[in-house]
Parts: structure tokens; sequence; C-alpha cells
């Protein structure tokens, strides 16, 4: 029997091997099949090919860990259905996400999770942590300063310029090559989850502070955790690090010293507390000691602060007014991307210096402010003066 | 058990259970095609709460033909084009991120490298491909490799269902050879 091409087509084979075929199709493909070595090579090829396909792109898909069960989904939506108007897009809980990230930044397991796709403010909050500049003392004797949080200074980076850097060959190269050697010295783990307040305090070196003004509506306290001392120390290559500010056109001299002696950043034991349904983004509440890093004290924070706002897009004169106003050695730099969509406000806290971070349409959403050597953050889905009252209210 | 087309009426007229059904039928779904073009749960969960949310406010975006509504077409369209939206984003802050984290760069991500980080860097290989194939070839294989039957994949791509044997084949084809050509030392794996 001559074998019709078009009855075995590749259509007809991809649907046979996808048991897509209706049974009386079915059987004349199987008949024909049975008939011809040729087609029956092209099956094996289209198998072959299908399969190896197949297993690429089985990599998108979600693992166990990564299914999102229908349920909850719902309570969610239809949770932000009943606190917002019509018309109103955007959701308010969506846009607290990258606050819960913040939140959950310190834990091992949701930066591994979340590695590939590690949001612009997730980032910036990690610099947070690590690029903290807040002197307490310098320690007798020794060759290393020591700084820690006192204050925050926001600084727009224009994420076009960052872009547009892409077209400079030799930055990219240079920067292909810029992988410093992280290590963690102690690993603070995952959050542990405790009984209380005073369970929690016994964990950690600071009176734990608690708000006492929150919203109706807020819930009850439904979690609370610390998180254990983490410490981790990175080697710079500083000549690399020179190469890369000149290929952006920015001249700095870094001391040598930063090829023997590690920067080594210490995030200090934290307590987190949650308000009301998991499902949702509630009213969360976080303090620590505020972080240290520890730098060679050859290294001129100043200098490096010129060059960084000028590797941020600031024209070199603009980089030199700019730091001159900035006291390095006591504030944390805060780069917010153009494209954050994220407003922030500088804000008093009981004195405290403080910033408040605002959603473009308005919705405040956090607050974080320095005082006591205790850096405190309130997130949740409050207005900005409500959120301002909690931050007030902490004691 | 009740039809999309019936529980969008029934919705329509103001029934909440029949918007729920409707959530509860699909969103497994959508967001699983979400999940593969963002790659991480929060991502794909916020995408697929705007996908329903559009749904929940303008139900009569989705039109009927023959009295039936292709509510499962509309979604996927739908979430796929968010889908879409959310990577050129990502794609574009990760530029920058990297930039910056390569700057400053004491992630506490870093220390752990390894394994992972090699999966993740497979899956953002794969949709590199996708993003830079055509859009219907790129959510046929996305929709299939989510399991969607042929049936279903005719419905949303609005296709007979007698030619997606066909466009599956050559879509694979094309995804094959843009892989091989953009990675060719791995080129064996595909």
């Amino acid at each position: 029997m001559k074998i019709r091409p078009k009855r075995l087509s590749e259509a007809i084979l991809r649907a046979y091997l996808d048991q897509a075929l209706p049974a009386r199709e079915l059987a004349q493909v199987e008949h024909d099949l049975a008939q011809a070595a040729a087609p029956q090579a092209a099956l094996v090829r289209l198998r072959r090919d299908m399969e190896e396909t197949g297993q690429t792109l089985s990599l998108l898909t979600p693992t166990d860990f990564d299914r999102s069960p229908a349920l909850p989904a719902l309570k969610r939506l239809q949770a932000t259905l009943a606190t917002q108007p019509r018309g109103f897009i955007k959701l308010h809980w969506i846009k607290l996400h990258w606050l819960e990230r913040i939140l959950a930044m310190f834990s091992k397991s949701f930066i591994k999770r979340h590695q590939s796709a590690v949001t612009a403010l997730t980032l910036i909050l990690l610099l947070v942590v690590t690029f903290s500049f807040a002197p307490i003392r310098a320690m007798a004797g020794d060759f290393l300063k020591i700084f820690r949080v006192r204050e925050v200074k926001v600084i727009p980076v224009n994420v076009e310029h960052l872009e547009n850097m892409e077209n400079n060959q030799e930055l990219s190269s240079l920067l292909e090559q810029f992988s410093p050697e992280t290590e963690a010295v102690v690993d603070g783990g995952e959050p542990q989850e405790v009984a209380s307040l005073s369970e929690a305090a016994a964990r950690v070196d600071f009176p734990i502070a608690e708000a006492t003004n929150l919203p109706a509506g807020a819930g009850s306290l439904n979690k609370i955790a610390v998180l254990d001392r983490s410490v981790h120390q990175l080697q710079l290559d500083p000549d690399l690090a020179e190469a890369i500010f000149e290929a952006a056109g920015i001249e700095i001299d870094l001391p040598a010293s930063l090829k023997e002696t590690p920067i080594i950043l210490t995030r200090p034991a934290m307590v987190l507390q949650s308000w009301g349904s998991e499902d949702e983004a509630g009213l969360r509440f976080v303090q620590l000691r505020s972080p240290e890093i520890e730098y060679p004290e050859d290294l001129d924070l100043n200098e490096l602060g010129v060059a960084i706002l000028q590797f941020l897009g600031r024209s070199e004169e603009e980089a030199i007014a700019q730091a001159a106003a900035i006291d390095w050695a006591n504030t944390l730099i805060l780069p917010i991307p153009s494209d954050a969509n994220v407003t922030t406000t500088e804000v008093s806290i009981d004195g405290a210096p403080g910033t408040l971070f605002l959603e473009d349409d308005g919705a405040a959403n956090a607050v974080m402010w320095q005082k006591d050597g205790l850096t405190y953050m309130v997130t949740g889905p409050y207005a900005a003066d409500q959120i301002l009252e909690i931050a007030k209210s902490v004691r | 058990m009740l039809s999309d087309t019936k529980l969008l009426h029934l919705w329509q007229a103001g029934d909440q259970a029949s918007f729920e059904t409707l959530f509860l039928t699909h969103y497994e779904r959508v967001y699983g095609v979400l999940f593969r073009l963002s790659g991480n749960r929060a991502d794909a969960e916020d995408l697929a709460q705007q996908v329903f949310l559009k749904l929940y406010r303008a139900p009569k975006q989705i039109q009927t033909q023959n009295g039936q509504a292709n509510i499962a077409g509309w979604l996927y369209r739908v979430a796929i084009n968010a889908g879409y939206n959310a990577l050129r984003r990502q794609r574009r802050q990760a530029a920058w991120q990297e930039k910056l984290s390569r700057l400053w760069p004491f992630d506490t991500a870093a220390p752990d490298p390894g394994q992972q980080v090699e999966q993740l860097d497979a899956q953002a290989k794969v949709r590199q491909i996708l993003a830079m194939m055509k859009p219907r070839d790129a959510q046929l294989l996305l929709l299939r490799h989510s399991g969607f039957s042929y049936q279903e994949l005719a419905m949303i791509l609005n296709v007979a269902p007698g030619s997606i044997g066909s466009l599956l084949t050559r879509a694979e084809r094309a995804f094959r050879e843009k892989y091989q050509r953009a990675f060719p030392q791995e080129g064996d794996s595909v």
C-alpha cells in the first residue's frame, strides 16, 4: 500500500504522539504506520525531538514548593475586593509584595527561591543592610573601622543611565569579571517562631519595643519570630573595582589593603512581628540593632561616595556637591530606581530620622527609622498618616 | 457542572458564587502559565490576581460567539500578555540590578551559587528563547507544556483543532533552532 503523505504528515504524527487523534483516525494512522518504514522513522525522529524540547521546557514547571493553591488565592482576591473601590486597578496587596520581600529578604530560603527574580527593591533593601555607613566607634588599636546605620539618605537612580552602560563594552566586560568572594561567617538561618515577646527578648540583646497604637482591623498578633545574627565577609579586588569605575569614566584610588582585608557585614539578630492573617499583607513590625559594616581604615568613604554617585548617573560636579551634603560616616545610602513606582519622604519619628515609602498612587506602605542604635520598620496596607501613627506609637 | 458560558452569564447577573467557581476552575492553570514565564511564585501570584481582577472588573470584555463565551481563551491570552510584559520588565531590571550588585556584591545569596544557580540560569535561557519567538509559537509551547489539550489550545488560540499538531511541530522546531543558535555549546540538550 502506498502511503499518502498527507495522511502521515508531521502534523498527524505529532497529534498521534500526543494522543490527540480521534479514534477513527487513530486506527487509520496505526494501520498506515504498520505498512511502511519511512513514516516509522519519521515518527521516531519526531518523538525524540518532542521529548528533548519537552525536557528543556519542563525546566520552567513549578515545583511542588512553588504551587499556588486556588482557595487561598481566591481569599486574597476577595479581601482585596472588599477593601477597595471598583476602578482601583492596582491591588493593594500586590503592591505590598515588595515590602513582604523586604521582610523576608533575611530568610535564606527566600533568597534561594527568588534568586532569579529578586526585585529591584529587594536588592536595594539588601543594600540597606549591607551598604550601611554609620560610625559608632573606632575600635581602639584595631585597623578596622566599624559603622552602624544612623540615618538613611535616598538617592534616585535613573534606570536608563544604567541600561545605557550596557553599550559600554569595556565596562560590561569588566563587570562580567567582577565576582568577589562572599562567605557566610555566621549563618543566621531561618526566622524561629517564639511564643511571646519576652521569649524573643531573651534571644536578642536589646529591649524589644511594641507598637501601642494599632489601627482598627489590624487583627491580633499572630506571629513573633527571631532571626539570629548573621555575618558575611566579602573580599574585593580593588584593582578590578578601580578599572570598572575607570571604564565608567570615574577616577578613584582604592586602598591596596582591600586585597588583604575583607569587608565584614554584620546583621544583628532581629525580631519580626506580624498581625492578621498570614495569607494577606497585614501589619508587620521589624526591629533590630542597626547593621554594621567593617572595612579597612584607609578606605576613603567620601571619595567612594562621590564615585558611586557618578556611577549612578551624576556628573562629577553634581556628585561632589551632593556628596558634600552627605555625612558618609553616618548615612546609609538607599538608591531608588526611577521605575520603582515608589516615592520617599523624609519624616521624623519622635525626633528620630526616618523614611516613608509611598507607592505612586499615594498609598503608604512602609516607614523605616533609626533611633538609639536600633533600626525599626513598619509596613502595612495603611495610608501615610496611619502608618506614621503606628510608628510613633512604638515604645 | 455548569459551563464557563453559563457561569459567566450568572456572574454578569450578579451571582458571586459563579465568579468564585470560574476562579477556582482556572486559577491554578493561569498561575502555572505565569510561573513558567516569571519564574517565581510571588510574581506569578501577583500577575494571576491581576488577570482575575480584570475579569472581575469587566466581565463584559469577554465576547460570545454563537452563544458561547471563550473565557479560557480570554484568560490565558490576558495571562500570557501580562506574563510577557512582566518578563520584559524583569529583564530590564535584572540588567541594572546586576550592575548594582556587582558594584556592591554583598548579596547574601552569593555564597550559595551551586546547583540552584545553574538551574536558574537554565530557566532564564529557556525564557530568553521564548521571548525571541513569534508570540503565537511561544504561547503554543507554553500552553502545551502547561498541559493544555489540543482542543483547549485550539479554543484559546482561536485556530482549528486539526492544525495544532502542525503548529506545535513548527513551534518546537523554531524553539530548538533558536536555542541551538543562542547556546551552541548546549545544542545537544534540545
